[in-house]
């Protein structure tokens, strides 16, 4: 008797547990996974088998040795350009969901300034960071700038699309009601525009690693930047593909970072997507 | 035929209109739209029509006539281009009406990001009432139109009937006694449409609204309306008055009567002398 209602119960929890989407998630983890298994793989058959120059292209297993070998001196490069990015993307946030709604708010404005953002996106930041290093020197101020200035554009974009986007109707209802331009603003447009503006934020963060690096580079004391310089210059290939594996795995970190706090912060876009997908439990 | 059979009275005879009484007023509204290429549009004509406090009025009249203009223009949400509309006799400002009136679009509009009860103090919200004492109004409400055990729901999760019902207890809280209802049914099945016409009576009669609803259907405008305006072509104008005088409930006995198949017909040649 007890222990049918035990056999019970654990029948009921068990296809209680959503397989399906457990499945579909841990797939959607693993295939990518599987893959970048496969092309170590071959590379690393590859090297042993054909003999390559470790110097000049050091199989996998020999980058992951000498990187964690020489963690020591990565480690604080990749925190210094970690805290670069951190600072940037901030100002980056804050300037671009600013000029976003500014320009959203004052029509004029916006026909004034949107096309120049634009056109700014032709501009290549590779020859302005000279120049930045020039004015502010090797201090954070010139990195920051270079972030700000790469991820500046898909977030202010993205926040003037998903601003725009909403529904006439929605809005006339709200008039209905008497708000104010401002309450339908952060009542329905800029709650409206969220899903938006994390998907410009989910661009702007893997730029804004990018960026650091980059900006580093050109003219820095400390960060994976100048480490990737250094090691460049000193012919060890293993190290400068370590170092650049790191920082890809950063930023991949940061992105699913962004998701979580997308999933998090608007879960009710992703309830009603499944639904919408016909996505079941 | 659909049946009504709850115990709705008709309104107390104390809140009967009394003669010359008005709540909402269109005095020779009239409403041109000026297309994007400067082609002009004439949308509403010279209309006129008067529903007295607690009257349940319907609008009536094609496709394209100019019904959602004119609940627009009574809403304050768009100025005519002719013509005033009065509250309480009183000539007033598109802007003065803008949240004194309730309006019910066709499509729910729900905000995805807000429960059920969220959505429906929406209203209440924008008119600055504080949270708990919106939401307590708001579950009076729920009790009453069968949405208690909705209160936490998303809209993505509510049947197309429960939005809807959600809708019309948002509207009806937004405003003073005014509702303005823009085919509200529309895209919900037949059974679906006869529960809601419960619940609008219910707003209706239990919290003594004024009601203008714009429909497309001949039966639901005898079913649930005191007056009937029926309008003309585009531009809209108002072609004929019909009073249904029929008892209420208006259960499937007055359905089948003379008096309701007299009416049926009445509206029916309105609608149709103009086609
Ligand atoms: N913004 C607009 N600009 C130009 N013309 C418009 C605009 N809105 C509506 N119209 C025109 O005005 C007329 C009346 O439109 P309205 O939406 O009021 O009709 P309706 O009676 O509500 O129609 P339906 O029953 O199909 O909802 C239509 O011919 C329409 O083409
Ligand atoms: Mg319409």
């Amino acid at each position: 008797m007890n222990t049918s209602i035990t056999q019970q119960r654990i029948a009921a929890w068990w296809s209680g547990i959503p397989w399906h989407r457990a499945a579909r998630t841990a797939g959607k983890i693993l295939a990518p996974l599987a893959a970048l298994g496969i092309v170590l793989g071959a590379w690393q058959i590859y090297v042993t088998s054909a003999n390559i120059n470790a110097l000049i292209l050091p199989a996998p297993s020999q980058i992951a040795q000498h990187t964690l070998a020489d963690w020591a001196n990565l480690q604080p490069a990749l925190v210094v350009t970690l805290q670069e990015t951190a600072i940037g993307f901030a100002y980056a946030l804050a300037f671009g969901l600013g000029t976003a709604a500014l320009l959203d708010l004052i029509p004029p404005l916006r026909a004034a300034l949107s096309p120049l953002f634009v056109a700014s996106q032709s501009i290549p930041i590779v020859a302005l960071a000279p120049l930045l290093q020039l004015w502010f020197g090797t201090d954070l101020t010139a990195k920051v700038i270079v972030i700000v200035l790469v991820c500046f554009f898909p977030i202010t974009v993205a926040g003037l699309d998903g601003l725009r986007a909403t529904e006439p109707d929605l809005i006339r209802l709200y008039r209905s009601f008497g708000a104010s331009l401002w309450q339908i603003f952060y009542l329905v447009r800029l709650p409206n525009a969220l899903p938006a503006i994390f998907s410009g934020i989910r661009i702007a963060i893997t730029y804004s690693v990018i960026g650091a690096i980059f900006a580093e580079y050109v003219g820095a004391e400390q960060g994976l930047g100048v480490y990737l310089r250094e090691k460049q210059a000193a012919f060890r290939v293993d190290l400068v593909i370590g170092a650049i594996a790191v920082t890809a795995i950063a930023s991949v970190a940061l992105f699913l970072l962004v998701m979580v706090i997308e999933r998090v912060t608007i879960p009710w876009f992703f309830a009603a997507r499944r639904k919408v997908a016909g996505g079941e439990g | 035929m659909l049946d009504i059979t709850a115990s709705f009275q008709h309104p107390s005879s104390d809140r009967a209109p009394k003669p010359g009484e008005q709540c909402i007023a269109a005095m020779n509204v009239s409403h041109t739209y000026r297309g994007d290429d400067g082609q002009r549009v004439a949308a509403l004509r010279d209309v006129s029509l008067s529903v007295a406090p607690g009257e349940f009025a319907s609008v009536i009249g094609p496709s394209g006539c100019g019904k959602s203009t004119l609940l627009g223009i009574l809403a304050g949400l768009d100025a005519p281009t002719a013509g005033v509309v009065l509250l309480d006799g009183q000539p007033t400002t598109p802007r003065q009406r803008l949240g004194r009136i309730g309006l019910m679009p066709q499509r729910d509009l729900l905000l995805p990001w807000r429960t059920a009860l969220g959505n429906a103090v929406a209203g209440l919200r924008v008119h600055g009432v504080p949270g708990n004492i919106a939401r307590a109004q708001a579950r009076d409400l729920f009790a009453r139109f069968g949405l208690s055990q909705f209160e936490r729901a998303y809209p993505h999760a509510l049947s197309g009937g429960m939005r809807q019902r959600v809708a019309l207890v948002r509207a009806a809280l937004a405003s003073g006694p005014v509702l303005l209802l823009d085919e509200p049914f529309g895209a919900l099945d037949a059974l679906t449409r006869a529960d809601l016409r419960h619940w609008l009576l219910e707003a209706w009669q239990g919290l003594g609204k004024t009601i203008i609803l714009v429909t497309h259907d001949v039966d639901e405008a005898l079913l649930l309306s005191d007056r009937v305006f029926v309008l003309s072509p585009r531009p809209g104008t108002v072609r004929a008055v019909i009073d249904v005088a029929l008892p209420r409930p208006r259960d499937l006995a007055v359905q089948g009567s003379a008096e309701f198949v007299e009416l049926r017909r009445r509206l029916l040649t309105a609608l149709e002398a103009q086609l």
